[in-house]
């Protein structure tokens, strides 16, 4: 006799296994990286209120990333969710130096690229229309290609690559600009 | 169909988005390979590539630090808006009271140095009710800041003054009179004062015409019907602020003295020395 399946722990477990992808995505998404944890953590809980709607025609990850674009896009509405948590240059550096993280280990951002000029580009991608940032920083999530892309944001691969060349122009010349 | 860079740079977006048709693709891809200045263009389009990545992975940086920084209680919240609360008060106070601080020093200087009568009263009790501020001075006591000095050069004309209406005067125009001029001053009222006491005991003799001098520009002050001019630039027959001069017909000095001093005596001095120069 097999086991019926457990829903509730299969989506522990594919929630668990697609968390840093889903991070990622949320980062991409998100006005402000320092909410995407909590972006990603709401984004699971809608998910799992309701899986009943899920109906298995993409794969979980790509559907929970939906989820984690729509509340990205809403979250910065929320003024008492902005309020809810202080963050201090402080921590931040301290992790920063701090390093490794047993969940995640990000590539430095300071092995390549100075950290005044990370800003700047920062600063320029962060000025890019919304719809132009969200397939631009996507498109270096690792492993993410443009059907994803389309797929997660239900639009047409076309209209992923036309936004991300315009993305990619405005940017250069935002940069250029910026340098003379 | 000619393919050149401005063919090229149309279709760059078509191009880059692998929305041209086979042979567009191919002719274009042909021209990347040939033309240094597109293969640059599209290339450079590429290179923003490791920044975005770059990007990406310092905003991770930021969500993962953030999701492990310690999160602050309300009551830390509350305490640090209360301190910072706390420091804009203090610091309001301190400028309040560096603003204040000249009248302040002031009351401490009247405080170290009562008035001696006051002193005395000390033990009794005062029955009239005094509703001034006590370490307020008294707007009436205060002397008068007279505007400054104007610089007078040497080469500047002995005398020459300006009447009230405007006109300029020389010697020549008193050459026929005597006369005499004092140069009062405002912050000095008793110069104003003596020199009306002369123009009410002399005023009246035809040969004499009496000028009361402003070299700073000072209106007359109130009460005083004496002749007044300004002063323009002129070295007043080398006449001080509060002296008076007296100028015989040929316009030569006389006789030059202070302004200050008893009245009586002044006039006495002027009355003999009006006489000896034959002024009636």
């Amino acid at each position: 006799m097999v086991a019926a399946p457990d829903p509730q722990s299969d989506f522990e477990t594919a929630a668990r296994d697609c968390r840093p992808y889903l991070l990622q995505i949320a980062v991409a998404s998100a006005r402000n990286p320092v909410d995407a944890e909590d972006i990603v953590q709401e984004a699971l809980l809608r998910g799992y209120r309701g899986m009943e709607r899920f109906r298995g025609d993409c794969p979980l990850r790509i559907w929970l990333s939906r989820i984690v674009v729509r509340v990205a896009i809403n979250h910065h509405r929320s003024a008492a969710r902005r309020l809810k948590r202080w963050v201090f240059f402080g921590d931040v550096e301290m992790e920063r130096e701090d390093g490794s993280h047993p969940e995640f280990d990000p590539p430095d951002p300071l092995k390549n690229v100075p950290r005044e000029r990370l800003m700047d580009v920062d600063q320029q991608v962060n000025r890019l229309p919304a719809e132009f940032k969200l397939p631009l920083l996507m498109l270096a999530v690792d492993g993410m290609t443009i059907p994803e892309i389309a797929e997660i944001l239900e639009i047409p691969q076309g209209t992923v690559k036309s936004r991300v060349f315009y993305a990619r122009k405005r940017l250069k010349s935002a940069l250029e600009n910026k340098g003379k | 169909m000619k393919v050149d860079c401005r063919w090229f740079s149309t279709n760059l977006e078509a191009f880059f988005c692998e929305s041209l048709g086979t042979e567009d693709f191919k002719l274009a891809s042909e021209h990347l390979q040939t033309c240094l200045s597109c293969r640059k263009e599209f290339q450079a389009l590429h290179e923003t590539d490791p920044l975005v990545k770059q990007v990406l992975a310092y905003r991770m940086t930021k969500a993962r630090a953030a999701a492990f920084a310690p999160r602050r209680s309300m009551g830390f919240q509350l305490g640090l808006a209360t301190a910072a609360v706390a420091l804009l008060a203090v610091l309001g106070i301190v400028i309040f009271n560096q603003t204040e601080r000249p009248k302040g020093s002031a009351n401490q200087s009247a405080a170290q140095n009562p008035d001696p009568s006051k002193a005395e009263d000390k033990g009794e009790p005062s029955l009239s009710i005094d509703r001034t501020k006590p370490d307020a001075p008294d707007p009436r006591l205060q002397p008068v800041k007279p505007p400054p000095e104007p610089a007078i050069s040497d080469n500047a004309p002995e005398f020459q003054v300006i009447t009230p209406e405007g006109y300029s005067k020389s010697l020549q125009d008193y050459r026929n009179r005597i006369l005499l001029f004092g140069v009062w001053s405002a912050d000095r009222p008793e110069t104003s004062q003596n020199l009306q006491r002369l123009y009410q005991a002399f005023g009246t003799r035809r040969d004499l015409q009496i000028l009361g001098i402003s070299s700073r520009g000072q209106d007359r002050p109130a009460g005083m019907t004496f002749p007044m001019v300004f002063n323009n630039g002129s070295r007043l027959l080398e006449t001080r602020v509060a002296s008076y001069a007296i100028v015989d017909k040929d316009g030569r000095v006389q006789w030059s003295d202070t302004l200050v001093g008893d009245s009586n005596v002044l006039i006495s001095k002027v009355r003999a020395k009006l006489d000896e120069l034959g002024a009636h």
